[in-house]
């Protein structure tokens, strides 16, 4: 083993490079992308220390300290946001991860390749409608005059007026719109699993339930706990278009449904200053980040070959 | 021979180019970029159009180009902000309603225009009032040039014309909201199937504060008064509110109101003209709100015109602190305000193809055009525009002369005590952020009638205490009551 890392490191560099060039080849787009994308703008974190003067620029703008960091805490939203973004954000986790799994899960037991293509693409819709489209669908079932739900049941419930609903109309409304494409990816994880441990938990007389519990679980483990650690990695951040187009933005409904993102799109519109979306912004990335670490870690003891570093 | 001519030729049309001394080409120019937000729908090619008539006046006469940028109004303030981070934004028109100016002034946006507008033609000096000059003014520098149009405005409704004329309604002697109660019930019970009021956009219930209270005062959001007082309350402890909202939730309960109202997302006049509405309130102006909207009737005036400190210049026209060319920017704001030939090119169109100046000298459509077919957009949505008193008249206005006209109106309307008076609010932002928070949550609910104030005015003032509210007005009545004192 050592023998052979040492020879594949011998044999590297740029040499490597030369002889799958095809690979680098395919890689390089992700990796600009990524550059362009994720790493280059990092410098503009900066602006969460600035006070931002639109003339001065990002360089030339005085210097904040952490002051831009405190309108997250100082004010009695502080705890509504915080406890909105996290709750939501870990409900949906929980919600769409066992949704997503048991659609997977349904989709490979499904016999026919037709209907298992109709199904992915119909589960996969909703994922691809604007969160705008969406919130004009939920209100043709919640309108209270003429919406599906009221005039079904003969209610008159004024759905965008009564906070109570919305933590379950938001869940319910993620999960149709996110559990199509988490699914596909744990199908995708289910078809690949070897077939031999199927036949072999067949013959050892498994039943259906018990090759899924047997089988089909442990196999999708590890994807679980990527899927799970990357959504970790963003429970401080909010779907803004579910949380502010969905409601209608109605006034009522603020204490269940202002988010940091949320709150922070509103105090960019009344004040303009980008220090301050800045600060909040560069707050859910370290959290995140933290939370991603201390979750990997908790793997990395529990379950060494599945932790992602 | 044939290569030679042609060689021969375009040497010598090259030198004579070379020679002519007024053949300056468009690229020679500085080519500015316009921004505008539009309250009418426009078309690409319109646009263009209009924008090569414009370059081909003001290339001639200020050897400058230009580029229209025509967005939505409802996002337009987000356009801006981020345009405004580089230098894409030359000259552009900017919002002040709720207090903006001081976040355009604290972020550096704006450019500081006080020394080219003291070095600035008599004319265009005289075009602006000493009130105007102060609405586009912080702490003695002056970063804007107001929109010229009226200060403020009255309160009024709009009615469905079909159902007035049925039910023979005597739309103009409606002056209170007693005798709109009236005519909103007696329409309610004739025509149940139909929303007998509807918020005047979205779910804003009006935006005719003249007959609530006075707001925006020291250009902050929070600070309110009852008319003709200078004591400062919250919204919801002015008696102008609470006796509005008895109102409106009087109505909501008894099914007036649309259900809806606070997930409303159309416009209360649309409706009305549709016929889906019966009602909405509406501020207005010089122009008759009927002649705006097809199949609607005003009634008379709910409440006087009345002008809350950023009403006066509540729209500006400004050149961006980024613009690469800020001297040739204010050339061309100046002419915006003092060249009818292209204020009115850029607000109307081309005259003959997207208005027609009719034989009374006064604008209208086209033959066989109306605001939604005439593509340029600008006729409908002239509101925006800088100077509407060098345009010519429309043939729907009720004047001949819209100079006089406003400069009466202006005489006449009761301008709030506070007008001039700035608190600085720059070291206060969370406070800021967290009172829009809570008004928010409870103003539009309100004012719609969804909700009771008395319902919830315990709760409110538990939460303005929360936030520091009182601490903060109490430090703003101070600041005023000097401002006054030294008036």
């Amino acid at each position: 083993m050592a023998a052979t890392a040492k020879k594949v490191k011998k044999n590297g560099g740029w040499k490597n490079v030369f002889r799958h060039w095809e690979l680098y080849a395919m890689m390089a787009p992700g990796l600009i992308y990524l550059i362009i994308n994720n790493y280059a703008p990092m410098a503009g974190l900066v602006v969460a220390f600035k006070k931002y003067n639109y003339k001065e620029g990002i360089w030339g703008s005085d210097w904040a300290g952490l002051s831009n960091f405190k309108f997250l805490f100082g004010t009695r939203d502080a705890w509504l946001m915080i406890r909105n973004t996290l709750g939501y954000n870990l409900v949906f986790i929980i919600t769409g991860t066992v949704f997503a799994i048991a659609v997977a899960i349904i989709l490979n037991e499904l016999h026919g390749k037709l209907p298992k293509k109709v199904y992915q693409v119909f589960i996969l819709i909703p994922y691809l409608i604007s969160m705008v489209v969406v919130s004009y669908i939920v209100f043709a079932f919640l309108s209270s005059d003429s919406g599906f739900i009221n005039k079904s049941l003969g209610t008159n419930i004024n759905w965008y007026m009564t906070a109570k609903y919305w933590p379950f109309i938001f869940v319910i409304v993620n999960l149709w719109k996110s559990f199509g494409y988490n699914s596909i990816i744990y199908y995708a994880t289910v078809i690949g699993i070897d077939s031999a441990l199927y036949e072999a938990a067949v013959v050892d007389g498994a039943s259906r339930w018990q090759r899924i519990w047997h089988v089909t679980l442990p196999g999708l483990r590890p994807t679980i706990i990527t899927m799970t650690l990357l959504a970790i990695g963003r429970v401080f951040y909010s779907d803004f278009g579910l949380f502010y187009q969905v409601p209608q933005n109605s006034g009522l409904l603020y204490d269940v449904t202002t988010t940091i993102d949320v709150y922070v799109y509103k105090g960019l519109m009344l004040l303009n200053d980008v220090g301050r979306s800045a600060a909040a912004g560069f707050f859910q990335s370290i959290c995140g980040f933290i939370l991603v670490l201390t979750a990997n870690l908790v793997v990395n003891k529990v379950d060494k070959d599945n932790a992602l570093f | 021979m044939k290569k030679r001519f042609l060689a021969g030729a375009l040497t010598a049309a090259m030198i004579a180019g070379t020679l002519s001394p007024a053949a300056v080409s468009a690229a020679d120019m500085t080519t500015l970029s316009l921004w505008i937000p539009t309250l009418a729908t426009y078309t690409d090619e319109a646009v263009a159009e209009v924008e090569t008539a414009i370059n081909e006046y003001i290339g001639e006469k200020y050897n400058l180009q230009v580029n229209l940028e025509y967005v939505e109004i409802g996002n337009f303030e987000q356009a801006i902000n981020l345009a405004m981070t580089t230098d894409e934004v030359d000259v552009t028109c900017y919002f002040t309603g709720d207090g903006q100016l001081s976040n355009y002034v604290a972020n550096g946006q704006l450019l500081d225009i006080t020394d080219y507008f003291a070095n600035a033609s008599e004319e265009l000096k005289n075009t602006f009032t000493e009130e105007e000059i102060i609405a586009s003014s912080m702490n003695d520098r002056m970063y804007g040039l107001v929109r010229k149009y009226q200060y403020g405005g009255h309160a009024t409704a709009v009615l469905n014309k079909e159902i007035v004329e049925e039910m023979n309604i005597d739309a103009k002697s409606i002056t209170t909201m007693d005798q709109l109660e009236e005519v909103l019930y007696q329409v309610h019970e004739k025509y149940p199937d139909i929303y007998t009021m509807v918020p005047q956009s979205t779910s804003e219930m009006t935006w005719s504060w003249t007959q609530i209270a006075d707001k925006a005062i020291g250009l902050t959001n929070y600070a309110y008064a009852d008319w003709g007082t200078t004591e400062l309350k919250s919204l919801f402890e002015t008696e102008g509110f609470a006796e509005f909202c008895k109102y409106t939730n009087k109505w909501y309960k008894d099914g007036l109101i649309m259900s809806d109202a606070l997930s409303n997302t159309m416009e209360g006049s649309s409706m009305v003209t549709a016929g889906s509405a019966f009602c909405t309130l509406h501020n207005g102006d010089v122009d008759p709100l009927d002649e705006l909207y097809p199949n609607t009737v005003e009634t008379g005036v709910l409440a006087p015109a009345r002008a809350i400190a950023t009403d006066i210049g509540n729209l500006q026209y400004g050149i961006s602190a980024n613009s690469a060319h800020p001297e040739e920017a204010f050339t061309l704001l100046g002419a915006m305000y003092t060249d009818p030939e292209f204020a009115t090119l850029l607000a109307y169109g081309i005259e003959g193809k997207h208005y027609v100046l009719n034989d009374k000298g006064r604008a209208e459509y086209p033959e066989g055009m109306t605001a939604e077919t005439e593509p340029y957009g600008g006729f409908a949505a002239t509101a925006t525009y800088a100077d509407f008193l060098i345009l010519p008249v429309k043939e729907t206005a009720l004047y001949e002369d819209a100079k006089a006209t406003v400069e009466e109106w202006d005489a006449e309307v009761e301008v709030t005590p506070t007008f001039g008076f700035f608190y600085d609010t720059t070291d206060k932002t969370d406070f800021v952020t967290a009172y829009a928070n809570l008004e928010d949550k409870y103003e539009d609910a309100i004012m719609t009638g969804s909700v009771a104030l008395d319902d919830v005015l315990p709760q409110i003032k538990s939460e303005l205490e929360s936030i520091g509210f009182y601490d903060v007005l109490a430090d703003t009545q101070a600041a005023l009551d000097e401002y006054l004192a030294n008036k």
